[in-house]
């Protein structure tokens, strides 16, 4: 990965992985680090809590033969999911890349598509449990 | 590590929640996958189809077996080993920065990819199965 020139350079002794972050920039107050490195993991978390309702739903549609569609719910949460843990990683890498070099965090776009997939599933599932009131 | 505060300790305790945002979060990945491993064991033992090719039951199986791997490792990982990183007893060995949370961080998010492949091929199945 090319540096910009108006980077600043990293230290030579520093060989931590990837290069694209540590490559650039000076260290940043440790715990703006932290800070970032929890807000991936809470991506993380979010990803798996997809996942396990994908899982889940398509689980208990074995058992109790809920019909057809539920299962295309299910998997998109699954695919949600796996997409917000790619996007943990690329966030943390972006975010620790922008304090080293001192640039303003990129706004979170992500959390806006995950309330509305959330709220969509939210208004499919709901409409699902009221149509089997008898 | 240099956070400190009175008493050579930071008061927000920022390396402490990050080692407990690590073991909540490879716990979970690690009940996960327990879980979906127990999924695909009932819809393997609930199906019965031509064998010879790949089924995208037997294909989430072994996704989910690899992902069992993946989050035992990254549990392990995080209870023994990043504990004693944040708190700056085996951080960067030459200069005493934090650690790069990187490798971690990617194989926790290969555990939730292959889970979240696994979700998607069960849920196939099923939809097939009907």
């Amino acid at each position: 990965m090319s540096v910009p020139r108006d980077v600043p350079v990293g230290d030579d002794d520093d060989d931590r992985r990837p290069r694209s972050v540590y490559g650039v920039g000076d260290e940043p107050d440790p715990r703006f680090s932290l800070a970032n490195e929890r807000t991936a993991l809470a991506w993380m978390r979010t990803a798996l809590a997809l996942v396990a309702g994908g899982i889940g739903l398509t689980s208990l549609g074995s058992v109790a033969e809920l019909p057809a569609f539920l299962d295309v719910v299910a998997a998109l949460g699954c695919v949600a999911g796996g997409a917000l843990a790619i996007r943990a990683v690329l966030g943390w890498r972006a975010h620790e890349r922008a304090l080293r070099v001192g640039r303003p965090l990129r706004a979170p776009r992500s959390l806006a598509w995950l309330a509305a997939l959330v709220a969509l599933l939210a208004v499919v599932l709901a409409g699902y449990a009221l149509s089997q009131v008898r | 590590m240099t956070v400190t505060g009175p008493g050579g300790r930071d008061p927000g305790m920022q390396p402490e929640r990050t080692a407990l945002a690590w073991q909540r979060t490879a716990v979970s990945s690690l009940l996960l996958s327990l879980v979906a491993m127990g999924a695909a064991a009932h819809r393997i033992t609930a199906e019965a189809g031509p064998a010879g090719h790949l089924r995208p039951t037997s294909a989430a199986a072994l996704a989910v077996g690899v992902a069992v791997l993946a989050a035992m490792l990254a549990a392990t990982d995080a209870v023994v080993v990043v504990p004693r990183e944040v708190h700056g007893i085996a951080g960067h060995p030459t200069s005493g920065r934090l650690a790069s949370p990187y490798r971690r961080l990617v194989l926790m998010a290969g555990a939730t990819l292959l889970l979240a492949v696994a979700g998607a091929l069960l849920a196939s199945a099923g939809l097939n199965g009907r």
